[in-house]
C-alpha cells in the first residue's frame, strides 16, 4: 500500500475548497449539455422533413432491438464504472484494474454495435450527405460515438498507468473524473435512445419492406 | 485551513446502492422497450418515454456521478448549463418545428421551401430573374428561372442555369426515356418534379426540393414542355 501515502500528499488547496479538476470536469460537462442539446434539437426539427428513403420515412431504418442491446451494454458499463470508483476508494488496486477493464471493454462493444449500425445504414442507402435525416443522425450519433471512443482511450490509459505508476492511476480523483465523463456519455445516450430511436420510430408506418 | 477540505464532502454511496440504482436503470430500460411494442396512443407514449428517460438521467447524475453527495457548486454548474441547453433546444423546436414528431409528410403541409434547402439549395438565395413576363403568357423557361431550377441544373446557353448540384438537363428527352422501363420521357420528368426522391440519378444526392406545390398547373405544364424541348 505504498501508493496510499502519495495519494494523501496530492491534496491541493483551492479557494473553493474543491478539487479544481472536478470543477473543470463539471463545467466541461455543462458545456457538453449545450453541444448535444443543439445536435438533438437539430435532428428533431429536420428528421420529419427529410426526403423519403425507398418510399418510407428514413427513421424506419432504425433497428430498435439492436439498439436496445447496445443501450443495455452502455448502461452496464456505467455500473462497471462506479465499481471502479468504489474500488479506488477502498484502495483496492486489482479491483480498480478489473472494473476499468470491464468498462472499457463494454464501451468498445457499444462502439462495435455503432460501427455495424452505420455500415448497415449506408448499405441501405442512407448516408451523411444524401438525406437530411442521415446528415443530422450521423452528426449526432457520430459525435456521441467519438465521445465513447475518447472515453475508452481514457479508461485504457488509466488501466495501463495503473501498472506503470499505481499511485497516479489509483488516485480516487483521477478515476472519479474519468467516471464523471463516462457517465455523462451514458446519459447523453439515454436521451438519444429515447428521443431519436423510440420516439422517432413510434407511430411510423414502416410496414413496407426497406 | 489545515483540514483536508475534500474530506468534508459527504461520503459516496455504498456499493449496494450503486447496484440497486443499476438494477432500477436496467428495469426502466426494459420497460421502455416493452412499452414501445404495445399499441399505446402516440402522445401518451411520447410523454411516458420522456418521463422515464428523465428519471434515468436523474438517477445516473445523482448517484453514479454522486452529485447528490457532492458540493453544491458542481450541482449548480451542471444544472444551470442543462437548463440553458434545454431552453435552447426547446426554443429551436418551437421556432422551426410544428411538433409533428417524425411525420414524413410534414413538408407536404408546409408551403414554404422545406429545410432541404438548408443544405445545398435555397430558392430564396438563388438570384431570380425578372423575365418581365409576370403579366404575359407563362413560358417554361420563365418558370425554370423563377423557381430557381438553374441554381442546381445546367442548361447550356441559358443565363443563370449553371448549378452543379443536380444533373445537367440538355438532351433530357433522350436520356429520360431510357431511365426507368415503362416510363416515357414525359412521365419520368413529371414524376421527378412531383416526387424528387422517387428516382435519383446515380452520383447525385437526393436533395431536390418539392417545388410542384409552388407552381400552378399551367406553369407546371409549361415547364414540362420546356424540359422536353431541351436538346
Amino acid at each position: 500500500m505504498s501508493y496510499m501515502k502519495d495519494i494523501n500528499s496530492e491534496h491541493h488547496y483551492t479557494s473553493t475548497g474543491l478539487d479544481h479538476r472536478k470543477l473543470l470536469m463539471w463545467a466541461f460537462l455543462g458545456s457538453e449539455c449545450l453541444f448535444f442539446g443543439s445536435l438533438i434539437a437539430v435532428h428533431m426539427v429536420n428528421r420529419g422533413q427529410a426526403a423519403l428513403l425507398h418510399g418510407l420515412s428514413p427513421a424506419c431504418i432504425l433497428d430498435i432491438p439492436l439498439t436496445s442491446a447496445s443501450t443495455f451494454v452502455l448502461l452496464i458499463s456505467s455500473v462497471m464504472m462506479v465499481m471502479a470508483v468504489a474500488a479506488t476508494e477502498r484502495m483496492n488496486l486489482n479491483q480498480t484494474r478489473l472494473w476499468l477493464f470491464m468498462t472499457a471493454l463494454l464501451g468498445s462493444i457499444f462502439l462495435g454495435f455503432q460501427v455495424y449500425e452505420f455500415i448497415s445504414f449506408v448499405d441501405h442507402g442512407l448516408t451523411i450527405r444524401n438525406n437530411l435525416f442521415g446528415s443530422t443522425f450521423f452528426t449526432l450519433t457520430g459525435f456521441h460515438g467519438a465521445h465513447v471512443t475518447i472515453g475508452v482511450i481514457w479508461l485504457t490509459s488509466l488501466l495501463v498507468l495503473s501498472f506503470i505508476r499505481p499511485s497516479k492511476a489509483a488516485n480516487p480523483v483521477n478515476v472519479d473524473i474519468a467516471g464523471l465523463y463516462w457517465h455523462f456519455v451514458d446519459i447523453v445516450w439515454i436521451v438519444i435512445f429515447t428521443v431519436v430511436y423510440l420516439i422517432g420510430v413510434m407511430e411510423l408506418d414502416c410496414s413496407k419492406a426497406m | 485551513m489545515q483540514s483536508h477540505n475534500q474530506h468534508e464532502e459527504k461520503p459516496h454511496p455504498s456499493l449496494k446502492l450503486y447496484l440497486g440504482v443499476g438494477t432500477i436503470l436496467t428495469i426502466v430500460t426494459i420497460i421502455e422497450v416493452a412499452v414501445f411494442y404495445l399499441s399505446i396512443p402516440g402522445a401518451v407514449l411520447a410523454s411516458l418515454f420522456i418521463v422515464l428517460s428523465l428519471a434515468k438521467f436523474a438517477l445516473v447524475v445523482l448517484y453514479f456521478m454522486h452529485l447528490r453527495y457532492d458540493h453544491r457548486i458542481f450541482g449548480s454548474l451542471f444544472t444551470g448549463s442543462l437548463l440553458l441547453a434545454m431552453g435552447v433546444g426547446l426554443a429551436f423546436l418551437l421556432l422551426f418545428s410544428n411538433f409533428d414528431i417524425g411525420d414524413p409528410n410534414v413538408s407536404a403541409i408546409s408551403p414554404t421551401p422545406t429545410p432541404h434547402s438548408l443544405m445545398l439549395y435555397d430558392p430564396s438565395a438563388v438570384q431570380t430573374v425578372d423575365t418581365g413576363q409576370s403579366d404575359g403568357p407563362v413560358t417554361g423557361s420563365g418558370v425554370f428561372i423563377n423557381k430557381g431550377c438553374g441554381g442546381c441544373h445546367v442548361v447550356e446557353g441559358m443565363t443563370g442555369a449553371i448549378g452543379m448540384v443536380g444533373p445537367g438537363l440538355n438532351g433530357l428527352l433522350d436520356r429520360s426515356s431510357q431511365r426507368i422501363s415503362g416510363y416515357s420521357s414525359e412521365e419520368y420528368i413529371r414524376e421527378s418534379i412531383e416526387n424528387p426522391s422517387a428516382y435519383v440519378v446515380e452520383g447525385f444526392a437526393a436533395v431536390m426540393p418539392e417545388l410542384r406545390g409552388q407552381m400552378t398547373n399551367e406553369e407546371f405544364e409549361a415547364l414540362i414542355t420546356f424540359l422536353l424541348e431541351l436538346d
